[in-house]
């Protein structure tokens, strides 16, 4: 018997020794190589990547780095960002669970002074200052094909993927702060930053322009600096229109600039180009003020020889645009300075978030894009392609011919004379999405045409070309000999994030701007605001008590040479009342803020009182009294 | 009823005989809503989010749970009833299983009573409730986990403060090697390998994965595991103890 057990005892034994093996490596085995099934519990399926996402992570073709730097004690007072900073996490946390090893994510806290911060300033990331003690604070991404010296020894994710790219050429991206602005995109940036990261090379860019954009080597001209801009980031290459016939596959995007009688060889070019899924922008421009052909008037045609358009293409792609007309915005005009005198241009607009589209990735966190007669977009009547605009008047804007606009040159505010606004909005640049058909239907027969577009061809319209010129965005300053370019506005982003977005892939394309998932108690924001109200109604009663007794304290100044000493005893005692008067409302308005304040804090005090007291005083009285019964009934059965 | 409800009914009604649910469950609602509110900083934040409120539970749990598990088999050792239930139609596995699903529902309910602070956040502004229903789970699988822990080091001992103390130790290990302090600490003495092991195996990690709003099926499976390996062990070490 006594065997037995002994013989039992070890089998138990053995078993809990194999139990705890078993569960080790059972939970070890499916954390780390289950592959993951998830179900988005969020509302807006914030954890879920899109399929344009998820396509570019598996096309990964090798080993990436990423490094999330983000300041954890300078933002100890900042919760929205810290918030935001777990958003940012857990999607780059997503995105490596999907990789599969491909991806390796290491979050860095850049204390002052220390390698970390050194490291996140030396690969481009812009601190941002306000942090708890004047820390600065750093909050951004830095992706790299090849590991950082730090990742070798502390990378929690464990492995070094075998790196099987060693030929090729390493590249390091950033994005240098996660804006809370444009969180509705964050996973667009961070897909387009993994996108670049395995681009071996930059992406081609083709320019078709007729004006002097590249500048002019001979006359000593520099390229315009949105040209440079580019030339930074993507191959550019210039292409002849004269000679055009077919236009090379690799061109990722085509800048279409300043259209002016291209030749039908030309514009079959273009025309297949976009019906093969090649990315076009075209500008276009009633009035080019840039273009360096001297200014005639055709009388016959009725038009000028400054401005530009696509007749045969757009009328194919169902887009109406006439050169022949301006759009006037007095409530956007730009005050420029014309003969020593400061005046609001009404062609000149200086279009701001209200006129950006805030739901395209390209606009969406662009502040102001300044524009100069400007032409505008509409669609045909029998057009079967949309127009989603990128860029608009406002309301206030009215429509006038381009020759009334070229004769008040020297003196634009006769433009303002008869101004009639149409109450609408006009479309300055847009998507024109597909499907398109080709506009040459009498050269099917030529080897390779194409006959219409696939479903998701796309082609950017821009009504003008002047954007593009330096004077309307950009000063060049001279600093220790170098041009230093300032930008006063945003014209230079948007074409950057025009080729930007169009080079990426039609994958990255795919990714548009998401919810965010910041939500702030809207009960308290209506209180504030509110309160805020209140107080400025307030002060603007008190400021206007005080401006009277002001009012009356100069009436009460002595005139000039009167000597009247009763007077100025009346004006003493007045002086007195007025700083009493000026005490009291200084107090009263600290008293009506101070009140506003305790509504909001009445309100905290309110909640905490229902969530810590309530429910735990109920349980408490449901205890005694089930206490109370009990025992009463015990007692009853006892006696 | 199967032998597993009837002692889950029996346990379960236990626990509301004496005044010690009560006193559990509003020190449990008391702490809750202060550690929220003050720690959490649940109102000045003004973000509709429950992360201030589910990122105390952990904490919390290692002062409730241990304390609703120390009683389930300690007291039965201790009053001598536990060869009782061993001669009654019962297996070791179908009383654990009803003492652990009776602890596992009053935590439950404890959770439940929590809905003030879900009435308050969607008061305040529109939070995302899928994230809050996330959380739920996952604290109840949390719970879930550190009772099966509780159940199989109160078989160990017939001291219930013994089984506290030592379901109390356990779980603050488990939750503290998801921390990333702890792992940086380790990384540079021990091979990262096991470091970054060990740390899989954290419930943190695996808690702070479904209330952030993704249940995914690896976090849950590691729960279920650590439940049913717990409860296991549990029932091994009373098997043991009948074999003594």
């Amino acid at each position: 018997m006594v065997r037995l057990t002994l013989r039992r005892r070890t089998i138990l034994f053995g078993a809990l020794i194999a139990l705890i093996i078993a569960y080790c490596s059972l939970a070890l085995v499916t954390s780390r190589w289950l592959a993951p099934e998830r179900f988005d519990l969020t509302t807006d399926g914030l954890y879920t990547l899109s399929p344009g996402t998820r396509q570019i992570i598996d096309s990964a073709h090798r080993p990436l780095w990423l490094t999330l730097y983000f300041s954890q004690h300078a933002t100890k007072d900042l919760p929205q960002l810290r918030s935001y900073e777990q958003r940012v996490a857990e999607m780059l946390q997503e995105m490596v669970a999907r990789s599969h090893g491909h991806i390796r994510l290491q979050i860095v806290d850049p204390v002052p002074y220390s390698d970390d911060e050194a490291s996140a300033e030396g690969n481009g990331l812009t601190p941002m200052s306000g942090g708890s003690n004047g820390e600065r604070i750093f909050f951004g991404l830095v992706g790299s094909t090849r590991p950082s010296n730090s990742d070798v020894t502390s990378d929690v994710n464990a492995d070094t993927p075998d790196d099987k790219s060693s030929k090729r050429v390493d590249r390091t991206l950033a994005i240098p702060f996660f804006d809370l602005l444009r969180e509705t995109f964050l996973e667009y940036d961070i897909a387009k930053l993994l996108y670049q990261l395995n681009e071996p090379e930059k992406p081609r860019i083709g320019l078709i322009a007729n004006l002097p954009v590249m500048g002019d080597p001979l006359q000593g001209t520099a390229p315009w600096a949105m040209m440079q801009q580019l030339q930074q980031l993507f191959d550019v290459e210039t292409l002849d229109a004269s000679k055009l016939k077919k236009i090379d596959k690799r061109i990722q995007v085509l800048l279409l600039i300043h259209p002016k009688n291209l030749s039908n060889d030309a514009q079959y070019a273009l025309d297949q180009y976009v019906l093969g899924g090649g990315h076009l922008v075209v500008f276009v421009d009633p009035f080019a003020e840039s273009d360096p052909t001297s200014l005639s008037q055709d009388a016959l045609a009725g038009t000028n020889n400054h401005s530009s358009n696509l007749p045969r293409l757009f009328a194919d792609w169902g887009v109406a645009y006439n050169p022949d007309q301006i759009v006037l915005d007095r409530g956007r005009a730009l005050q420029i300075e014309l003969a020593g005198t400061n005046l609001a241009h009404p062609a000149m607009l200086g279009l701001g978030t209200q006129e950006l589209n805030r739901d395209d990735v390209v606009t969406a966190s662009l502040q102001r894009v300044n524009v100069s007669t400007t032409g505008h977009f509409d669609l045909l009547p029998n057009a079967s392609t949309r127009l989603v605009p990128l860029m608009q008047s406002s309301a206030d804007a009215e429509v006038v011919p381009t020759q009334r606009v070229i004769d008040a040159s020297n003196n634009p505010s006769t433009l303002l004379q008869g101004y009639q606004p149409q109450n609408q909005n006009y479309v300055i640049a847009a998507r024109l999405r597909g499907p398109f058909v080709s506009a040459f239907p009498e050269w099917a027969r030529r080897p390779g045409h194409l006959a219409e577009s696939p479903a998701n061809a796309e082609v950017i319209l821009v009504a003008d070309t002047d954007l593009l010129t330096d004077r309307l965005w950009v000063e060049t300053q001279n600093f220790l000999g170098q041009p230093l370019l300032s930008a006063f506005a945003n014209n230079g982003d948007f074409i950057n994030n025009l080729v930007d977005s169009l080079s990426g892939s039609s994958t990255l394309l795919s990714i548009r701007g998401r919810s965010s998932s910041q939500r702030s108690f809207t009960r308290v924001d209506a209180l504030r605001h509110a309160a805020d109200r209140k107080f400025l109604q307030k002060k603007q009663e008190l400021e206007s008590e005080l401006a009277d007794t002001k009012l009356r304290l100069s009436e009460l100044q002595p005139v000039k040479g009167d000597r009247d000493t009763s007077t100025n005893a009346e004006q003493k005692q007045e002086i007195e009342q007025f700083l009493r008067r000026q005490l009291a409302i200084s107090k009263e308005l600290r008293d009506v803020q101070h009140q506003l304040n305790a509504e909001i804090d009445a309100l905290g005090t309110r909640l905490k009182v229902i969530n810590i007291v309530v429910l735990p005083l109920l349980i408490t009285i449901i205890g005694l009294l089930y206490g109370w019964r009990r025992t009463r009934r015990n007692r009853r059965q006892r006696a | 009823m199967s032998p597993t409800m009837a002692v889950m009914r029996r346990e379960l009604r236990s626990y509301f005989v004496t005044p010690v649910a009560y006193v559990f469950l509003v020190i449990f609602l008391v702490l809750v809503g202060i550690l929220t509110f003050y720690a959490g900083d649940f109102y000045d934040r003004n973000i509709a989010d429950l992360q201030p409120f589910f990122v105390m539970h952990p904490w919390l749990y290692l002062i409730l749970v241990p304390a609703v598990s120390m009683r389930m088999w300690a007291e039965e050792a201790k009053s001598g009833t536990l060869e009782l239930l061993q001669t009654l139609p019962l297996t070791l596995w179908q009383s654990m299983l009803g003492k652990f699903l009776a602890a596992w529902l009053f935590v439950g309910l404890a959770l439940l009573l929590t809905f003030p602070i879900w009435i308050t956040v969607n008061y305040l502004g529109s939070p995302d409730n899928g994230i809050i229903v996330a959380g739920y789970i996952g604290s109840w699988l949390m719970a879930g986990a550190f009772l099966a822990i509780g159940a199989c080091l109160s078989t160990l001992t017939s001291s219930q403060v013994v089984a506290f103390i030592l379901t109390a130790v356990v779980c603050v290990l488990l939750i503290l090697v998801g921390q990333a302090e702890v792992i940086d600490f380790f990384q540079g003495a021990l091979p990262r390998k096991l470091v970054n092991a060990v740390a899989h195996l954290s419930m943190l990690r695996h808690y702070e994965a479904i209330a952030r709003g993704v249940l995914d099926v690896r976090d849950i499976i590691y729960f279920v595991l650590t439940i049913a390996a717990w409860l296991t062990a549990g029932v091994l070490v009373l098997d043991l103890k009948r074999n003594h």
